[in-house]
């Protein structure tokens, strides 16, 4: 065998061995990778800081440690984009009724709003869209904080007489049961995307 | 003018709706014709009992040979109804309001979730949480179209 016919074979072995290791991981149910979230390679703590749900419970890492949660940043005074994607959402959260408890997501809006939204506003507005979904009042001073953990931006713009409006990410991002930010959900948002994202990120943390 | 209904015509189609569903409960066509707008699919979401404003979707089709322009609408049940556009710029999303919308001849114009919107606020009786809402869209040259827009959420 000269030496370049031994590197030809070698080489058809190696790529046969390839596709027939691919094959296998496919036919075996290997993780499949997100198609639209973006995970991150290094997962940040969500910091403690004063917030509380809708009913005046304190909220932060222990709350959010067990559990999967999509965080969303929104407010109330918001008539299209907030509803449309706590509506979403809820189908989201439909669609994965037949996950184990333990592995449906927790879903929380966190107010960029906090001077209109009250816990007890959040409480009246966020549950509609779903009775397990939570809304979350953290104090402005601590706002700028959380919202850079996340990598979520958000602004107050004049609207009309004495009022305002507020821009905002609104991307969706998925803190992982150690209450770390693992995934972000970049806009366009669907129920089924993100339902279907959701168990591949699971299984892939198996 | 002409290069300004481009221009919106150019940021419409750049405004990615996040759900572009039809309503639950289908929207019949409600508008009376005027001139050569045709209006469809027109609905308003369902809001919480708390919530301030709503939002209206609709779509419009000139079916004539002039630009449309639509310079605003009302309601009998919403003191203040503006035309606003929501524009979502490397993931944040900024919502402004529109001092009109152009629809050309042989365009539609949709306005729907994450995009165009009639923004309903400061309602008489509170929001209906069903029903149908009347609107009024105002045009640049005097007409009003009547649109009934059924309450809903979208189908997802």
């Amino acid at each position: 065998m000269t030496r370049n016919t031994f590197i030809a074979a070698a080489i058809v072995l190696a790529v046969a061995a390839g596709v027939a290791g691919a094959w296998f991981a496919a036919r075996l149910g290997a993780p499949e990778l997100p198609e639209q979230a973006r995970v991150l390679t290094t997962p940040r703590p969500v910091p403690a800081v004063p917030a509380t749900d809708q009913a005046g419970r304190p909220f932060g890492p222990e709350q959010l440690r067990g559990h999967w949660t999509i965080v969303f940043f929104g407010f109330t005074h918001c008539p299209d984009i907030c509803p449309a994607t706590l509506q979403v959402l809820a189908g989201a959260r439909g669609m994965l009724e037949d996950l184990p408890p333990e592995q449906r997501p927790a879903v929380v809006m966190i107010s960029v709003d906090p001077g209109r939204d009250t816990p007890q506003r959040l409480g009246e507005y966020v549950p509609f869209f779903h009775p397990e979904f939570q809304g979350i009042h953290v104090d402005a001073q601590y706002l700028p904080e959380i919202t850079r953990v996340f990598g979520a931006a958000y602004a107050y713009s004049p609207a009309g007489e004495d009022s305002y409006t507020v821009d905002h990410t609104a991307s969706l991002f998925l803190v992982d049961p150690q209450a770390r930010v693992a995934a972000v959900f970049p806009t366009p948002h669907t129920a089924a995307g993100i339902a279907a994202d959701l168990r591949r990120i699971i299984k892939l943390e198996e | 003018m002409r290069l300004t209904t481009l221009a919106l015509v150019a940021l419409l189609a750049a405004c990615a709706p996040d759900d572009a569903a039809p309503p639950a409960s289908p929207a019949p066509v409600a508008g009376v014709p005027a001139g050569a707008l045709e209006v469809s699919a027109a609905w308003v979401r369902q809001v919480p009992p708390a919530a301030r404003m709503t939002a209206g979707y609709l779509q419009l089709r000139n079916t004539g040979t002039e630009p449309a322009v639509v310079v605003g609408a009302e309601s009998p049940l919403f003191n203040a109804v503006e035309i606003h556009g929501t524009v979502t710029v490397d993931g944040m999303a900024r919502m402004r309001q529109q001092e009109s919308v152009t629809i050309p001849p042989g365009e539609t114009v949709s306005f729907e979730p994450g995009g165009l919107h009639l923004m309903l606020m400061q309602a008489v009786e509170g929001i209906p949480a069903e029903g149908e809402i009347p609107l009024r869209l105002i045009l640049a040259d005097g007409d009003r179209i009547e649109v009934i827009a059924p309450v809903g959420r979208p189908a997802d």
